[in-house]
């Protein structure tokens, strides 16, 4: 499986920056589909292959997930506990994209196994040079995490 | 005897008489003396023929009285010895029975015996019996019996020899032995009971006992018995003789042949413990050697005991008299002192050499020298035991002539002939000092008691009042008459009184203090309260010898501390509410402050969020479309773009703002001189253009938190920078310095600087007193900095003038 066709899985209720975040990953060539989903509940639908998702091959987990904390429903910071609680998305990158830089959420999120916590300037040319560095870092740079077996069946 | 013998009957009679007369003053041979008797018989029968007339002459002569008796007992025939034996002429004898020679009382028994020994003829042995002679007298005698048998007759013939003599002898004899026997028995007595030990036993060890008397068991360890220690050995009856140093004295004896006389030998025996002698060992010699001893012993146990009491008592008495912590003076009858013991040297500085035999008067002054001859040849006379100094002032001078006080007591003592006064003396210097102390105590404490506010009084042990002060009178308006005996309890109140006294019934018992406040009626009727004290006066041995009272008018202090408790009161229920209120305002302020970060969360999240939606879709306007908008668009964009972020910035300022008043503040020692440095040199970099010259004071350090000092120095650092931007030679001080006593830290700089009419509002939030288009800032800094100073205990103020710069002050905590 080559990187480009690793999906990247965007958690993020806002449609400006959801369209922000697809032009920025656009202009730094990054060719990863982009899933979006709007809510945390979604997310971990699609992670896990339930709800609106249910049949979906859990096993072709996203190779990024960018994660809002603000989020309807499920927060961001609980979607991340569980997908760390789950054995089948243990090891999935995950990287905080989020306006906040209050300490509590930095330290709640790295207590929780984040991978990267990146805080969304408001210039969107620092933005999209953010992205691009994410994209360079975790899809091409980093070594991804072996694939999990299907846990239920051990 | 009608025939009579015949020649030579001289002879024969002579021998035969002597020979009876020899065996009759014996003792001895009696037996055969009837036999030689018998004979004697036959020679005078032999005889009978021969001169009738020499016969009687012999016959008279003969020494021994001779009866002759016929059968039927008569006497017929008596000699001359016989007559002048009994008295009695011949005539009167003969023809009478032979029993009238012998006292009536032998007569029967005697006639009995004749007719056994006519029945029986044959030598009977002599016998003694008394004789009595005429006159009544009796003597003793012994008649020897002899039969004579001629033609039928049978006659006897008596040998009578008076033995008066004889018998005298014998009883002398007898009494003499008597006599002996009894000095015997006596000596042995005297042995036995002698209250002198005496023993004797053999000189070679083990020295067997050969006797000894009752007394020397006293000696030994084993009890008396009657058997005594005869053929025992000292060993056995006395285990402690060698130790007790016996047997060398026995060997020394032994060894020189001397006796060894020893006193008051002590022995310490099993039996009695520890005893005392007087010592004789003499030796026994026997063909010039020591053979046995004989020892000698005599107990003086009780009198070493007594003369060692004796000792003891007179040590102890000496020792007292030297130990004596009065003078002691024995005086003679002449005036002279006879005995002086140390307290008397002491006292005088005399030594007892020096005062012994001088006259009395040397231990007086002069003046009183002759007075005293008198009055002590006065005492002499008329002697008697007194204690002197009672109300007189006896002085007494020293050696080197000072004089002290001195009392004294004199005894007389008699003893025999001599006669003399002994005299204790004491020095009463101390004691006189301490009267005159005491006296002046006592004026001290009647000068202080009547001194002081308080009433005060002191009590006898039983509590009564003996003594008020000055002030007692005044308050209570009575006079010292009212107060006699128990007039106190009328300025009680009465019905306070019952537990007055009892309560000062109780502390009397006990000898505790007494303490309690109780109300006194003073001069003007009114009872007040008084704190009443009073404390037991003890005297040497602790027992209370009195009391000490004061009274202290506590009304005024009860009315302050009425009112102390009034507005103490008032300051609880103040108290009380004030922390209500705080109580209330911190809810309040923990409310606002969870709002505040509600607010600020959302503001981080929310607000940001549209501005980079504004400042990214314009920018893809611009991007996107940039052929159809021409330059002004464009330019227009770009201030959305700029204003969006400039927003995005002030958001984050206000943001840090909050955090700071949110934040938990350290408080550590921070370095604010490297802190400073370091911001310093962040400047430069950013402004690399410029020359800017930084002074920052070594040494700089403060209590606090030193992520927020680092910012509140970023903050006057960087507008300092900011506002010497037009200023080629900007000169940025950091340091300290004293302001009205306060150390404050201080940033100066020689930039713009601002008119003070227009400082007050200078650290409010988004406050600017500059134009965005000269310096461009959110105005947030200066509040910045307010609020981490504030939050560190101190405060911030600026001074500055246009064009001159500026000087911004802070204090950390209370430096």
């Amino acid at each position: 499986m080559t990187t480009n066709a690793r999906i990247i899985l965007l958690v993020e209720d806002n449609p400006s920056d959801v369209g922000l975040t697809e032009r920025a990953l656009s202009k730094s060539q990054i060719a990863n589909r982009l899933i979006v989903t709007e809510d945390g509940q979604e997310a971990l639908d699609y992670l896990w292959g339930a709800g609106s998702h249910a049949g979906r091959d859990t096993t072709d987990l996203p190779a990024l997930v960018l994660l809002d904390l603000n989020l309807p429903k499920v927060t961001g910071l609980e979607v991340l506990r569980r997908i760390r609680e789950d054995a089948r998305t243990r090891r999935l990158p995950v990287v905080i994209l989020t306006s906040s830089k209050e300490e509590q959420d930095i330290a709640a999120g790295y207590d929780l196994g984040v991978n990267s916590y990146i805080r969304k300037p408001v210039d969107f040319k620092q933005f999209a040079a953010a992205l691009e560095q994410l994209g360079l870092y975790w899809l091409s740079m980093n070594e991804a995490p072996p694939k999990v077996k299907d846990v239920r069946d051990t | 005897m009608s025939e009579r013998p015949a020649a030579p009957i001289d002879e024969v009679l002579a021998d035969s008489m002597h020979r009876a007369q020899v065996r009759a003053s014996g003792a001895e041979a009696q037996a055969s003396l009837a036999a030689e008797r018998q004979q004697a018989a036959e020679t005078l029968r032999r005889i009978s023929n021969a001169n009738e007339s020499r016969f009687r002459a012999w016959f008279d002569s003969a020494s021994p009285g001779v009866v002759a008796i016929d059968e039927t007992g008569r006497i017929t025939l008596v000699n001359t010895s016989t007559e002048e034996m009994f008295g009695y002429r011949r005539d009167e004898l003969v023809g009478q029975p032979l029993a009238i020679i012998l006292p009536e009382r032998y007569r029967t028994g005697y006639a009995e015996h004749e007719r056994a020994c006519f029945a029986h003829p044959h030598k009977r042995p002599v016998v003694e019996v008394r004789g009595r002679k005429k006159d009544g007298a009796e003597f003793p005698l012994e008649v020897g019996l002899s039969f004579v048998e001629e033609g039928g007759v049978r006659s006897a013939l008596a040998f009578i020899t008076d033995i008066s003599e004889r018998s005298r002898a014998a009883e002398a004899l007898g009494e003499i032995q008597r006599d002996l026997m009894t000095k015997n028995s006596q000596l042995e007595g005297l042995f036995q009971h002698s209250p002198v030990g005496l023993a004797m036993f053999d000189a070679e060890p083990p020295y067997q006992v050969l006797t000894h008397n009752r007394i020397y068991q006293q000696f030994s360890d084993e009890p008396f018995r009657s058997e005594g220690m005869l053929g025992k050995y000292i060993p056995d009856y006395m285990p402690q003789a060698e130790q007790n140093g016996m047997f060398e004295i026995f060997r020394e004896v032994a060894r020189t042949g001397n006796g060894k006389t020893l006193y008051a030998f002590p022995y310490e025996g099993l039996r009695r413990g520890k005893t005392w002698w007087n010592w004789n060992l003499s030796p026994v010699l026997l063909e010039g050697k020591v053979k046995a001893f004989a020892h000698m012993l005599i107990e003086v146990t009780e009198e070493v005991q007594a003369r060692e009491s004796l000792a003891a008592t007179e040590g102890r008495f000496r020792a007292l008299l030297e130990s004596a912590s009065q003078g002691v003076l024995a005086v003679d009858d002449g005036g002279c002192i006879t005995l002086v013991n140390a307290k008397t040297e002491e006292m005088f500085g005399y030594h007892r050499d020096e005062l012994v035999g001088q006259p009395l008067e040397v231990l007086l002054p002069e003046r009183f020298r002759a007075v005293h001859g008198d009055y002590q040849r006065t005492y002499f006379a008329h002697p008697r035991s007194r204690a002197m100094g009672l109300g007189v002032d006896l002085t007494g001078r020293k050696k080197d002539g000072s004089e002290f006080p001195l009392e004294a007591s004199l005894s007389f003592v008699e003893q025999g002939e001599s006669r003399m006064a002994l005299a204790l003396i004491t020095d009463i210097t101390e004691r006189r000092r301490t009267q005159e102390a005491l006296r002046e105590s006592e004026s001290q404490f009647r000068t202080l008691a009547n001194a002081i506010p308080q009433l005060c009084w002191t009590a006898n042990a039983g509590g009564l009042i003996s003594w008020y002060n000055q002030r007692w009178y005044e308050y209570t308006g009575t006079t010292p008459g009212k107060m006699e005996g128990w007039g106190s309890q009328s300025v009680h109140d009465p019905e306070a009184l019952p537990e007055v006294l009892d309560r000062w019934q109780g502390s009397m018992a006990s000898g505790e203090p007494f303490d309690m406040v109780l109300p006194l009626r003073g001069a003007d009727g009114v009872f007040r309260p008084f704190l009443t004290r009073v404390m037991p006066v003890r005297d040497r041995d602790g027992k209370v010898a009195g009391w000490f009272g004061t009274n202290t008018d506590i009304s005024e202090q009860r009315k302050t501390e009425e009112a102390l408790r009034e507005s103490e009161e008032r300051l609880r229920q103040l108290n009380a509410e004030l922390e209500k209120r705080v109580r209330e305002r911190t809810t309040q302020l923990e409310a606002a402050n969870k709002e505040l970060e509600a607010f600020a969360y959302s503001v981080s999240h929310d607000l940001r969020a549209p501005l980079r939606g504004i400042d990214g879709w314009s920018l893809a306007l611009a991007e996107d479309y940039a052929p159809q908008l021409d330059e002004r668009a464009h330019k227009y964009l770009d201030r959305v773009r700029s204003e969006t972020q400039r927003m995005g910035l002030l958001i984050d300022a206000l943001l840090q703002l909050s955090r700071i008043t949110r934040s938990e503040i350290a408080h550590d020692t921070v370095d604010l001189t490297s802190v400073a440095q370091a911001v310093a040199a962040r400047l430069r970099e950013a402004h690399a253009g410029r020359r800017i010259e930084f002074v920052i004071a070594p040494e700089l350090t403060a209590e606090g938190d030193a992520r927020l000092l680092e910012i509140a120095l970023t903050n006057l650092l960087g507008n300092a920078v900011k506002f010497t931007g037009p200023r080629a030679d900007a000169r940025i001080e950091f340091g300290r310095t004293d302001c009205d006593g306060e150390r404050a830290f201080f940033v100066r700089d020689n930039g713009v600087g601002f008119e003070m009419a227009f400082a007050s509002p200078l650290f409010g939030a988004f406050q600017r007193l500059h134009k965005v288009s000269e310096f461009p800032g959110t105005g947030i800094g200066l509040a910045t900095v307010q609020r981490i100073v504030h939050r560190h205990g101190g405060r911030v103020w600026a001074e500055a003038q246009p064009g001159q710069g500026a000087v911004f002050y802070f204090t950390i905590g209370a430096q």
